[in-house]
């Protein structure tokens, strides 16, 4: 006997219909048609002639199509519809080989069609994991720029930091000029080795002064990176020596800006703090000179060589950061054993400065990572919870609309469709729903990416080199996989397992499969809560660290200071007499302002001042083996405490007779004079360098308040301040207060400047406000974005409650109606949903509980002054998190309200 | 004799009638539907599956008829069609139309021969 639904199923193409319905019709008519051959078979007509008869009940399948898809009201499909449909029935004439991807179209082809039949599901899911995936790739982009990516030298790995270290504690310092030399002339674990510092130089001539950042460094150290220049050559050896020839490298960026992009500027001379210099080459445009985090500075635009004396500054005076090249075939740990011999025998040899010191070498990448790279894997693992919030939602959203086509389910697997099959079918909705996640995910990624170019702080190292590159793609292709997988294997091998006959009979209901789907939707909205609880309480503790990191700025009234830097470098400033003239020139016309109250010069700024010595109390003797007073230590005018707004609490403030003397003035601030003279007052006390002979002898003469030196989260140092013509340091800082607003007076001051000097330039122009801003930029990024998380976890969590609690009043329709007949009022069955809302929610938040708990060690290390587990947070965010739930229910639990007992009993 | 058949105009205009007007009685099932429009008609009415089966689809959307699938003891599983409120109003509005059309149209042919 013939198959009659196979011959209505090779006749009959109604792709433009629902799935479902073309099932009901095909099966319908194979159904008549069989009807029809039967009863010409038991009329007695021979089998041939009853089945050609059957079959002339459809001459005309084309017209029968027609008619059909008139009479349903269906459209044509779209093209790509007809397109998948043709590749599918082409993939089957092909053969059996072809079966798996002829299926793979049929699959592709029922699930367009079922998105464009529920367009709110579709776009919901896939704004969903768009923001997931996109957030994913944007933090993802950072790591892989900062974190992962190989340096941008040749044998990165064979790079290396080197510093002096405490042997007790192991803190890290920068090498002195004798040390250097020392360790490099015996070692043999390096290529090259090679020191820097960081400066600032004027560059004059032509074009207006500028102040540019600049490395000065040996010739070892250029080497060790291995960078050629795009034009020119790097240094020499010999260029290191005093009264070698003055050269410079510039880097792209400031030939292109400064000096026009001049093709003929190697060998041409530029005048650098009033000298002039012979450039000898421009680095390449995306050089990038490694700069650690801690250090805060930006890429150098010139590179100058730079002069160690083997003597002086002697062992004591550390101001030298080392990279190095090691030799091939040797390890960091071979070359620190080696310094770190080397640093023994010379603390024999150099008892009253090396006592207590030994070596350390890093590899270079970690060091200059150090300090961002537990934030950016914190992040990347909150983006990761924020990802899985978005698959458990969709995933509820997948088994939520399961059940409506259960039936639709039921007939494919009468037809004879496996488990594998269908679980097949749903994993490529999935597979669709992540493309198209991906996709937007990407879009959002590419947004992303820019605003974080644009804001995150600008010292994290390596931040230039942000971009969606191939590695970064590639990632994006695997969340995507990973998020198919993951909200779309449970849902689709759930909603495989069908009761067929259950499912097919009207209004029949499998109550074990409706159970099942409902725990299933529970547990999901149950994890989106417990994973959102982590994030906002993250996000709240991030909040209260930042305002206690920005709380009560020290300074007096920062909106009105005025902060400029300014480096006086070259041979008009050798002397420290000349550098004093300079500055009691220059203060004397900047009091002469209008507007201007105090004016004031400093070698350390609030926030940002990273000098600190070793200290003798009192009539201490010197000890080199004891671990010494360490202080911070600054330079300072004499009406700097009023211009920056550090109060005095006692004495007086620094004047020039406190520069002469056996014993010179000093002020201190409060933590020393507590720390050493507790209960009493420190005025006249004694202070001397730690070092033979003393490099200071002084007398306390003012205690000013405490003002964070280290930034804003490191603890508060105790701090000396110096007169500030007794330091020959280049680099200063210029502080105005004024009554009006500061930086209306920045081109009166350039003026003063330029009347001055005109090879003097000032740069870094900011006000008080800027410095407690700039401090906090790196808090305050991370903080937005942890809020950004947060928010968007929450908007899952509500939208999540508010579906499965949807679906939840749909399939208790039926009880609900039963129990309102049996005379329950409103505010009962309001009652009775709002409840299943808060029970999910607060078994989330238990779950959630133990994941904060869980995290506690590794949220600690991006807080300030407040506990991981602090109760309040916990408490205003499980609050918080119980009336988002409650609302999201509430539009569930009014349309439960609104269910007509009689229509819903009639109905079954 | 071959009974002769009545041109697809005239049967399209009383389809969904003779269809209303069968499914009162009670449910039946689409093959039934054009057999007993057969047999009542002796033989004068024929509908082949593909011209009735559009037709059920545009009542049943309509919400006139409403096709359900039954297996009863013994017998195939088949998709049968019952009255709804909706239909039966139709069926009544149509009985009455068509009773007056075939009255109009009687009134028209007498007179003429008259």
């Amino acid at each position: 006997m013939r198959d009659w639904l196979g011959y209505v199923r090779e006749h009959l193409c109604l792709s433009e219909l629902d799935p479902c319905r073309e099932e009901k019709i095909i099966q319908e008519l194979a159904s008549q048609l069989e009807d029809a051959y039967r009863e010409y078979l038991s009329a007695g007509a021979p089998e041939p002639e009853t089945d050609a008869r059957a079959r002339r009940h459809v001459t005309d399948w084309d017209q029968l199509t027609r008619d059909l898809i008139r009479e349903e009201g269906a459209n044509m499909g779209p093209p790509i519809d007809r397109w998948l449909e043709q590749s599918e029935q082409t993939a089957r004439r092909k053969g059996p080989r072809w079966f798996l991807l002829g299926d793979f179209w049929q699959d592709l082809r029922y699930t367009l069609r079922a998105f464009r039949t529920s367009p709110a599901f579709f776009l919901v899911s896939v704004l969903t994991l768009g923001l997931g995936i996109g957030a994913s790739i944007a933090i993802f982009s950072v790591i892989e720029a900062v974190l992962l990516r190989q340096l941008p030298f040749p044998e990165a790995d064979r790079l290396v930091m080197v510093w002096h270290s405490d042997v007790d504690k192991g803190n890290a310092f920068p090498l002195s000029g004798p040390d250097y030399y020392d360790w490099k002339g015996e070692s043999t674990s390096f290529e090259d080795l090679g020191v820097y510092v960081i400066r600032r130089a004027n560059l004059s001539g032509d074009a207006s002064s500028e102040r540019a950042q600049s490395v000065l460094c040996t010739a070892g150290i250029l080497k060790a990176l291995a960078v050629e220049p795009s034009m020119g050559r790097l240094f020499l050896e010999e260029e290191e020596r005093p009264g070698a020839d003055r050269v410079a490298l510039l880097s792209d960026n400031l030939w292109k800006n400064r000096y026009g992009a001049d093709r003929d500027i190697v060998g041409s001379s530029i005048l650098i703090n009033g000298e002039s210099y012979s450039v000898i080459g421009v680095m390449p445009s995306d050089y990038e000179f490694p700069i650690p985090v801690w250090n805060e500075s930006r890429q150098p635009e010139i590179f100058l060589p730079l002069t160690v004396d083997r003597e002086n500054p002697g062992r004591n005076s550390n101001w030298l950061f080392s990279y190095g090249r090691l030799r091939g075939g040797l390890t960091t740990e071979d070359a620190e054993k080696e310094l770190q011999a080397i640093a023994a025998r010379l603390a024999e040899a150099y008892p009253d400065t090396n006592t207590g010191t030994t070596a350390r070498v890093i590899p270079l990448h970690e060091g200059l990572v150090r300090g961002v790279s537990q934030s950016l894997w914190i992040i990347m693992g909150s983006v990761g919870l924020l990802l899985l919030i978005a698959c458990a939602n969709v995933a509820s959203l997948l088994l939520a609309r399961g059940s409506s086509r259960q039936a639709e389910v039921a007939i494919r697997a009468s037809m004879g469709a496996g488990r594998w099959r269908l679980t097949r079918q749903l994993l490529t909705e999935s597979l669709v729903l992540a493309a198209a996640g991906g996709t937007l995910g990407v879009l959002l990624g590419v947004w992303g990416v820019d605003i974080l170019r644009q804001t995150i702080p600008a010292n994290v190292p390596r931040i230039t080199g942000l971009q969606i590159d191939g590695s970064v793609l590639l990632f994006s292709v695997g969340v995507t996989l990973l998020t198919a997988v993951l909200f779309g294997l449970i849902p689709a091998y759930s909603r495989s397992q069908v009761d067929t006959i259950q499912a097919l009979q009207e209004g029949g209901r499998s109550q074990t499969a409706g159970r099942h789907r409902a725990r299933f939707l529970g547990g999901l909205v149950v994890i989106q809560v417990a994973l959102s609880l982590v994030l906002a309480n993250g996000a709240t503790l991030m909040l209260k660290s930042y305002l206690n990191v920005t709380a009560s700025p020290e300074l007096l009234s920062p909106e009105r200071v005025l902060i400029a830097g300014i480096s006086l470098e070259g041979p008009a400033y050798e002397s420290r007499e000349s550098k004093a003239a300079f500055w009691t020139l220059f203060l004397e016309k900047l009091e002469n302002l209008p507007g201007v109250e105090h004016v004031g010069a400093t070698t350390g700024l609030p926030l940002g001042s990273f000098s600190n010595a070793s200290v003798l109390v009192g009539d201490e003797p010197f000890d080199p083996t004891a671990r010494g007073n360490w202080a911070s230590v600054t330079w300072v005018t004499e009406d700097y405490f009023h211009a920056v707004g550090i109060p005095l609490l006692s004495g007086r403030t620094l004047g020039r007779q406190d520069e002469t003397g056996e014993q010179i003035g000093v002020v201190v601030n409060r933590s020393l004079a507590d720390r050493f003279w507790p209960g009493e007052s420190a005025l006249g006390k004694r202070l001397r360098g730690s070092s033979s002979p003393p490099w200071f002898d002084a007398k306390i003469v003012g205690v000013v308040d405490d003002v964070r030196q280290w930034g804003l989260e490191l603890p508060l140092q105790a701090e000396i301040f110096f007169p500030f013509n007794l330091f020959s340091r280049e680099e200063r800082w210029m502080v105005v207060r004024c009554t009006i607003s500061p930086l209306s007076l920045v081109p009166l001051i350039r003026e003063e400047l330029a009347s001055i000097d005109r090879n003097v330039a000032m740069s870094a122009v900011r006000t008080g406000v800027d410095l407690y801003d700039d401090a906090a930029a790196g808090r305050r990024f991370r903080t937005w974005l942890f809020g950004l998380f947060a928010l968007a976890a929450l908007a899952l969590v509500s939208s999540g409650v508010y579906g499965v609690l949807s679906y939840h009043v749909v399939e208790r329709r039926h009880e609900i109606g039963v129990r309102r007949a049996l005379g329950a009022e409103t505010h009962r069955v309001l009652t009775w949903i709002l409840s299943r809302g808060l029970r999910l929610c607060l078994l989330g938040i238990g779950f959630g509980l133990a994941g904060v708990w869980a995290t506690a060690r590794i949220t600690e290390s991006m807080l300030y002054q407040v506990s991981s587990t602090h109760p309040l947070s916990i408490i205003a965010v499980g609050f918080f998190l119980t009336i988002v739930a409650l609302v999201a229910s509430l539009i569930p639990a009014l349309k439960a309200t609104s269910v007509d007992p009689v229509t819903v009993l009639r109905s079954e | 004799m071959k009974p002769k058949l009545f041109s697809p105009e005239l049967k399209k205009g009383s389809i969904e009638l003779l269809i209303l007007s069968l499914l009162e009685a009670r449910p039946r099932h689409g093959y039934e539907i054009g057999k007993l429009i057969e047999a009542r008609s002796g033989g004068e009415l024929q509908f082949r599956i593909s011209s009735l089966y559009p037709t059920l689809c545009r009542m049943e959307k309509k919400g006139w008829i409403k096709g359900r699938w039954v297996e009863k003891e013994g017998q195939r599983r088949r998709c049968y069609y019952r009255l709804t409120q909706r239909g039966g109003e139709a069926l009544a509005e149509q009985r009455e139309s068509w009773s007056k059309f075939v009255a109009a149209i009687h009134r028209v042919i007498e007179t003429s021969r008259a």
